[in-house]
């Protein structure tokens, strides 16, 4: 036994699951029965109850499986609710799990977690928020993505063919700080009661920084953040689907001392965040095939000063408040053919 | 590949045009989907940037390759480009 308290089968354990590539890179936790049990105390289903088949190699994620892949990421036992309602949503046809996971686009499925559950798991919500050094972030992400690598199939360079991918695709989950959210919540607007818990997925690009430090007033720093969504290669531009904005508790703050309700925001940015038809002609997935799918009816191509939309309507901006001090926000433009938002309540065991 | 399985699901007679770097990734959807029946032809890569001439070029290129592979999966009428 090494000072560390390492023995010599765990990393035999863990030497095996390396040469196995059941990782994303980064050692994992060696799934041994005790702790696998642990998790399945904490699900009491049946461990071999089927949760899903993960695209696109249509590996079976049993209840054991997932536990499997929770305790690899270092997940707690009591992070299973989340995890597994994280999965079932991704797994809902219409989130189109198999493009997410296969596509040349980088998106990743981001997890933002609302709801009592947040506090109650410590699921973290303020500074750093997309960064690193929180257990229940880190790992909740980690497991999902796990999943998505050894039960999906989605091996980056094999199946999961993302030119770029982003650093989303180790772990992606990030928590609504409600406190500070001068609106409704996230699950609030896709239909569940306030007090419910609730898992979002969307399958989207890294976060894109918003810097506003002179506005004071809503208009302002909303004419910034529909700056910064509208640019002429994000996937939104010809693709819509959808959009999300992470406004962080000052800006918030802000527009909220201003009486601007969720709703005026998000129709805002719907009529601000726009590219000039002369230039969206220019670049991105500008085709004949993506203009008639997509964009809608009354754009009138031949006039360049025509303004395109980001997404269809300004309901499909999601609005949501997270991040520590500062007076940045971030927009998460998604991928278009799939993975727009899907959100299901979680449900404790 | 899933494109060509929803059509064949529809009654619609299809061959799967793949780019050649794209095979691995092919060929494991179809054995993961159960469906080694799908006929294929593998194309050269990319097809995505081609201006429309170059399309056509490559249309003209590739058609007997998939005129044959629709024909031996069951495909009754003429093909033409």
């Amino acid at each position: 036994m090494s000072n560390l308290g390492v023995t010599s089968k765990i990393l035999t354990i863990e030497d095996e699951l390396f040469e196995e590539a059941w990782y994303d890179g980064l050692p994992v936790v060696p799934p041994t029965r005790e702790r696998v049990d642990a998790v399945l105390m904490e699900v009491d289903r049946d461990p071999l109850e089927i949760v899903g088949i993960i695209p696109p190699l249509m590996g079976v994620a049993t209840v054991e499986k997932v536990a499997i892949h929770m305790v690899m990421a270092g997940c707690k036992p009591e992070y299973a609710p989340v995890v597994f309602t994280a999965l079932e949503t991704m797994l809902k046809p219409t989130f189109n799990l198999n493009g997410v996971q296969a596509t040349t686009h980088n998106c990743s499925p981001l997890l933002v977690v609302s709801g009592p559950i947040v506090k109650k798991l410590g699921i973290h919500f303020g500074s750093n928020v997309f960064g690193s050094g929180f257990r229940a972030n880190a790992t909740i992400g980690r497991a999902i993505r796990l999943i998505l690598l050894n039960l999906g199939g989605a091996i980056p360079g094999e199946l999961d063919n993302s030119t770029f991918g982003h650093p989303g695709k180790y772990s992606f989950c990030i928590a609504e700080d409600e406190e500070s959210n001068p609106w409704s919540s996230l699950h609030e607007d896709y239909g569940l009661a306030h007090d419910a818990s609730a898992a979002t997925l969307f399958a989207c690009e890294a976060p894109h920084s918003v810097n506003d430090h002179i506005n004071h007033h809503a208009k302002g720093i909303l004419s910034t953040i529909a700056d910064t969504m509208a640019t002429l290669g994000n996937n939104n531009l010809h693709c819509h689907g959808d959009v999300m904005v992470v406004i962080s508790p000052e800006h918030a703050a802000t527009i909220a001392k201003d009486h601007w309700t969720k709703q005026d925001v998000k129709e805002f940015l719907f009529e601000r965040a726009r590219v000039p038809m002369h230039l969206a002609k220019t670049g991105g997935m500008y085709s004949k095939e993506n203009k008639e799918a997509f964009w809608p009816k009354w754009l009138q191509e031949a006039d360049d000063n025509e303004m395109v939309p980001l997404v269809k309507s300004p309901d499909r901006i999601a609005v949501t408040v997270a991040g520590g001090l500062g007076r940045f926000s971030m927009v998460l433009h998604g991928w278009g053919f799939g993975g727009d938002l899907h959100c299901s309540k979680i449900n404790p065991y | 590949v899933r494109d060509g399985i929803i059509l064949e699901g529809l009654g619609i007679k299809s061959v799967v045009l793949i780019t050649e770097a794209f095979r691995r990734e092919a060929l494991a959807q179809i054995k993961a989907l159960k469906r080694e029946d799908l006929e294929i032809v593998f194309v050269p890569h990319p097809i995505a940037g081609l201006k429309v001439e170059e399309v056509m070029e490559f249309a003209h290129q590739y058609y007997p390759q998939i005129k044959e592979a629709l024909m031996r999966n069951g495909f009754k009428q003429e093909v033409s480009v």
